[in-house]
């Protein structure tokens, strides 16, 4: 009797990857194999606390925003605050009221942007990525996925012989 | 030829056992992604007080998952030394 080789697939050329022992990876196998996905998902949140610990917050920079008269009503701009990589977003509400927020989206960090209540519905933030909105006053998510997701957070203005200036950031309240 | 015995645990309710550790260990696992998930959304928002209770949680899920992985192979190699044993001829004195 003849031993004939089987010819390899020429697939196999592409891809020569090891394959005998696919068809008996075992129960054991993959429980040890599950075991090293909770050792690396706990050194992901050891790596989580160690970043919470390495980090503070302060004490902010005053930045001068220009003169409070320099915006109409209803308009808006972006700034950088705190730090220059840092996207903000500077309002000027149409009953004249100054807000600023991070420009960020919670959810997958888009920018927001402001629309007048003359678009239809109300004056809001809106994040375009997934239609989020937020609440103006606030901040918080209104619509889509922002609705159940932090804050967009609020920085401290203040207004100084008629210049505007960045302060701060508003403190978190969690529920 | 005779046939030989086996060389693994053959008791019943062995499979059943290593399958309910096989999804207990899954579904720790799910929970601890869910951990890290949260805890980095909750530092992001800037909530730094959750990164402890949530490191430890998923510290206990370990405990947990490498208990459950040690109970199984620890009695797989008792039964497997006891099949040993059993195949090994006495020593004459």
């Amino acid at each position: 009797m003849s031993t004939q080789s089987k010819p390899i697939p020429k697939w196999r050329e592409d891809f020569p990857i090891e394959s005998e022992g696919d068809d008996f990876i075992t129960r054991r196998d993959f429980l040890r194999f599950l075991t090293l996905v909770s050792a690396g998902l706990a050194v992901g949140n050891g790596a989580v606390l160690v970043k919470s610990l390495a980090e503070s917050e302060g004490p902010f920079p005053r930045l001068e925003l220009g003169a409070v008269s320099d915006m109409e009503p209803g308009t808006w701009k972006v700034f950088n605050y705190p730090e220059d990589h840092v996207p903000a977003i500077l309002v000027r509400r149409e009953n004249g009221v100054y807000m600023a927020f991070h420009q960020k989206c919670p959810h997958l960090a888009c920018p927001v942007s402001y629309h007048p209540s003359e678009e239809g519905e109300g004056e809001c933030f809106r994040c375009h990525c997934h239609n989020g909105r937020f609440d103006i006053a606030t901040g918080q998510g209104t619509h889509g996925p922002p609705r159940e997701l932090r804050p967009l957070r609020q920085i401290v203005l203040e207004e100084s012989d008629g210049r505007l200036f960045a302060t701060g950031l508003n403190e978190l309240h969690f529920t | 030829m005779p046939i030989g015995k086996p060389q693994f645990d053959t008791r019943p309710g062995v499979t059943a056992a290593a399958t309910a550790r096989l999804w207990i260990v899954a579904m720790i696992c799910g929970f601890q992604y869910w951990l890290l998930a949260a805890s980095m959304e909750a530092v992001h928002a800037g909530n730094r007080g959750i990164a402890l209770p949530a490191f430890l949680g998923s510290l206990f899920c370990l405990a947990l998952a490498v208990g459950l992985v040690l109970t199984g192979e620890l009695g797989a190699y008792n039964v497997a030394k006891e099949l040993r044993d059993q195949r090994t001829p006495p020593r004459e004195p």
